[in-house]
Parts: structure tokens; C-alpha cells; sequence
């Protein structure tokens, strides 16, 4: 469909209307997309899909883990993934967030997501 | 400092030794300060009867000659010592700080002990009185408290307004998605606009963190509904918002496509919206599973749509995710049926 098939992006966001927004935009721009919506789901996804490229979170999602858990979680079991975090509550401290992960206030436009997600995107050698 | 008595004639120095220990008695007895003379060694020696009423005292010899410091606990007793010290230096000692009646009722006391000086103006007893200011602690304990809440309030309204937009911007892009016309869009997106704000006022009629499942059914369909086609029945169910939203929104769409398609698109039609709550153990002590059903009867025969529009797409994608739950939306022939479950009041967020 586009040059970017071949990175994929998980979406983890609990609100059925953002995370089908989040996907729609994602995949108009031509990335191939997983859904979770909550940590746990994001979590299975992510261990059946060790070759994801992006995880883009919301940071209050349910489950035992919040969407900055989730991203340690990602950035030490997965560090290749590139870490996109979400929220309308304001920015985290830089350090409160993995090394390296991007923070985008809610709502975001559609090409500032994408812009933020081929950044993320690791390296291909 | 207030006089003891400014009736004219009747100042202090004017009365003769003999009132003057009668006058002093009565001052004394007046105050409902607790009054207390110590000993250099901060040892009472004297309670004023205001002192037995506010420290609830029946026998005053139990108490007499005990260390005064002792009557407090913990780092109250060192403010106390440390305002005995200060008193026997000349000066004033002053603390505020909460301490048990001889009855065992806690009170806050707002403490002075200062120096009676001896005819050599050198201290000879301390003078502590302690006024009992626990109302005054408790209303400001609770302006405090109102005034977080009052903060927290705000913070969550702050990231409601944001939620609320992120929800439009996804709203508007959706409809733009899939209406065939710019004017159908448009129309679309006026419908769905009213639908959240129908939404959002049964949000806050029925408090900011949760609202009950009748409100927000009735705010969905009502106006879709004059003439009593839609049949409602359920207990109370009291939703989080987030839940309230979704649901709100998924109601509208299926009212609206009934009104278009469906069964509320001829005057045979009916639609039957019920709900049940049954325990559900295995999410924790207060869980409960709620089961909706929306069933459209009497209306033409349906044909399931070539493709999934926005609203079956929001149902199934899906509003049940924020119940932990299912959704399923069925063309069937005798008429449209959405069937949601998901838990209540599971132990996480």
C-alpha cells in the first residue's frame, strides 16, 4: 500500500472513538497497525509481535500497568521499539519517561502524530 | 489585653483589698479559658473552675502537683517544656497543639504560659492558660480540605475539556471518513455534536465521576422518540464516565440509524432497549456484568450494510473496551440487534 508497510505501529488507547481516530490516521499514512486497549492487551500484543517498529500509548490507560509503565516496560524488554506518549493531563517530566520516548499532548493533529512516529521509528540497517 | 472590668468607678485599683480577692475569684470563675498557676517546676498548683470545664476535670486533687508538660504527648510536650523554659526565662512560651480532656475527648488548645513575677520581679509561678480553639482548627482543617477538592475539581475538568476535544477531532474526522457528502457530513457532524453534549449534561446531573444508565439512554434516544416508540427498561446502573460517553455516543448512532433504515423508519416499528446486572465474582467483591440489548422490531427488512459505517465500527471497535467487554451489532432480517456486556466496578482502573 505505501513504502511504510513494513513498520508497525501498536496503538494502545482505551476510548473506542481515539483509538479508531489513532488507527485510521496511521494507517492512511500507510503503517501496518495493532490496537490494545488497555496495558495487558498492549503486553500480549507486544510478545506476540516482537518485530513491532512503534509503540504509541495514552499514558491513563486500565490494566496493572499506565501507559509510562508500559513504555519502561517496552524501552527494557523491547528497546528497539520507538515510544510515542499521549495524554490530555499535561506533559510527564522528561524523566518520568523512558530515554529517548516523545511526548504528544491530546488532541494532536494527524500529520504531527506521523511526523512523531517515522521519527520513532528504529533504524533499519 | 482586655481590662478586667471598664465599668466607670469600678477600675481594678480603686477596689478595696477585701473585693479585690472576691472580684478576682469571680473574673477567674468567669473565664472559660482553662487558667492554670505552676510551679517554677511547671507543677499545677491551681485549675480555674473554667480550667475544670474545659479540661472536663471532676477532681482536681488527682491532678494537682502532676508535671504540667506531662498532660501532652510526643512533640507537643517538647513545645510545652519548651514554653515553660521560656516563661521561667521572663519571656512568653506560646504553642498550638491537640491534646485529650481528663475525659479522653481530643480538643485543640491554643497555649500561653508566661511569668508571675514575685515582689523581686523575678518569676515565681508560670501562668498558662489554654483556650480551647477546636472549632476554629476543624473549620479551617475543612476549608482546606474543600479547597483541594475544589483544586482536583478543576484539574479533572481540565482533562475532561481536553478528552471532550480529542473525542470531537475523532468525531469530525470519522464523519468527514464516511459520509458520501460534504452537507451529509455536516449534518451528521450537528447530530452527533448534540449527542455529546446530551451526554455530557447527563454526565453532570448525575455527578462528575459516574452517571446512571437510564439518564444517559434517555438523553441518547429521547429525542428520536415523540411518540413512545422506544421501550427502556433496566435498574439503576450507575456508569463511569468514560463508559457514559461511549455508550451515549453508540446509542445515538443506533437510534439514528434506526430512524433512517430501520425500524423507526416506519410507523410499525418499535425498538426495545433492556439491561440486566447479574454479580461477577471473578472481577472482584463488587463486580458486576451488565448486559444490554437494543432490539429494533416491526421495521422493514433489514439489509446489513455493504460497509461498516462509523457507527458499527464504534460499537464493535469498541465502546465495550471501556466496560471490558463485548460488543456485537446483528443485521438481522426481523430487525437491527446490538448486544453489549461488560463488568462494572472491577477492582482496577
Amino acid at each position: 500500500m505505501s513504502a511504510h508497510a513494513d513498520t508497525t505501529v501498536l496503538v494502545v488507547e482505551d476510548e473506542p472513538l481515539l483509538r479508531m481516530m489513532a488507527v485510521d490516521i496511521l494507517e492512511d499514512a500507510g503503517f501496518a497497525v495493532e490496537e490494545a486497549s488497555d496495558s495487558g492487551e498492549a503486553r500480549r500484543v507486544m510478545t506476540a509481535r516482537p518485530d513491532l517498529h512503534v509503540l504509541f500509548t495514552d499514558i491513563h490507560v486500565p490494566g496493572d500497568m499506565n501507559g509510562l509503565s508500559l513504555a519502561h516496560w517496552t524501552a527494557s524488554t523491547l528497546p528497539h521499539v520507538g515510544l510515542i506518549i499521549v495524554s490530555g493531563r499535561g506533559a510527564p517530566r522528561s524523566h518520568e519517561m523512558p530515554r529517548g520516548a516523545t511526548f504528544i499532548p491530546k488532541p494532536y493533529e494527524a500529520e504531527k502524530l506521523v511526523r512523531h512516529v517515522h521519527r520513532a521509528r528504529p533504524l533499519r540497517t | 489585653m482586655r481590662a478586667p472590668d471598664d465599668r466607670p468607678g469600678q477600675s481594678f485599683e480603686l477596689t478595696p483589698p477585701s473585693l479585690r480577692e472576691s472580684f478576682l475569684e469571680a473574673v477567674l470563675a468567669a473565664s472559660a479559658d482553662c487558667i492554670k498557676v505552676l510551679d517554677l517546676d511547671a507543677r499545677l498548683v491551681f485549675l480555674s473552675e473554667g480550667g475544670h470545664r474545659a479540661l472536663e476535670v471532676s477532681d482536681f486533687n488527682a491532678i494537682r502537683g502532676c508535671p504540667w508538660p506531662d498532660f501532652w504527648r510526643d512533640e507537643t510536650r517538647t513545645a510545652a517544656i519548651e514554653a515553660v523554659e521560656a516563661a521561667r526565662a521572663g519571656g512568653v512560651g506560646q504553642f498550638r497543639a491537640r491534646a485529650d480532656t481528663m475525659a479522653g475527648n481530643s480538643r485543640w488548645w491554643d497555649v500561653m504560659v508566661t511569668p508571675i513575677l514575685g515582689a523581686d520581679g523575678r518569676p515565681e509561678k508560670l501562668l498558662s492558660v489554654s483556650r480551647d480553639i477546636t472549632e476554629m482548627m476543624e473549620a479551617d482543617l475543612q476549608r482546606r480540605d474543600t479547597e483541594a477538592r475544589a483544586r482536583l475539581l478543576s484539574e479533572e475538568l481540565q482533562h475532561r475539556i481536553k478528552n471532550t476535544l480529542a473525542m470531537v477531532q475523532a468525531m469530525v474526522r470519522q464523519t468527514l471518513r464516511t459520509q458520501p457528502t460534504l452537507q451529509a457530513a455536516q449534518v451528521a457532524i450537528e447530530q452527533r455534536l448534540a449527542a455529546m453534549g446530551r451526554a455530557h449534561d447527563s454526565l453532570t446531573d448525575g455527578g462528575l465521576t459516574h452517571t446512571d444508565l437510564h439518564d444517559v439512554v434517555h438523553a441518547a434516544i429521547d429525542l428520536h422518540d415523540p411518540d413512545g416508540r422506544l421501550r427502556v427498561e433496566g435498574p439503576d446502573v450507575r456508569l463511569p464516565e468514560q463508559a457514559a460517553l461511549s455508550l451515549a455516543l453508540m446509542l445515538h448512532e443506533l437510534t439514528t440509524n434506526a430512524v433512517k433504515y430501520g425500524a423507526l423508519s416506519v410507523p410499525s416499528g418499535s425498538v426495545h432497549v433492556a439491561w440486566t446486572l447479574a454479580p461477577e465474582l471473578e472481577a472482584g467483591p463488587d463486580a458486576r456484568r451488565l448486559h444490554l440489548v437494543w432490539r429494533e422490531r416491526g421495521g422493514p427488512p433489514v439489509t446489513p450494510p455493504t460497509r461498516r459505517g462509523f457507527g458499527s465500527r464504534l460499537i464493535e471497535n469498541s465502546l465495550a473496551s471501556t466496560l471490558r467487554g463485548k460488543a456485537v451489532i446483528s443485521f438481522l432480517n426481523e430487525g437491527v440487534t446490538c448486544t453489549v456486556e461488560g463488568v462494572l466496578g472491577a477492582s482496577d482502573g
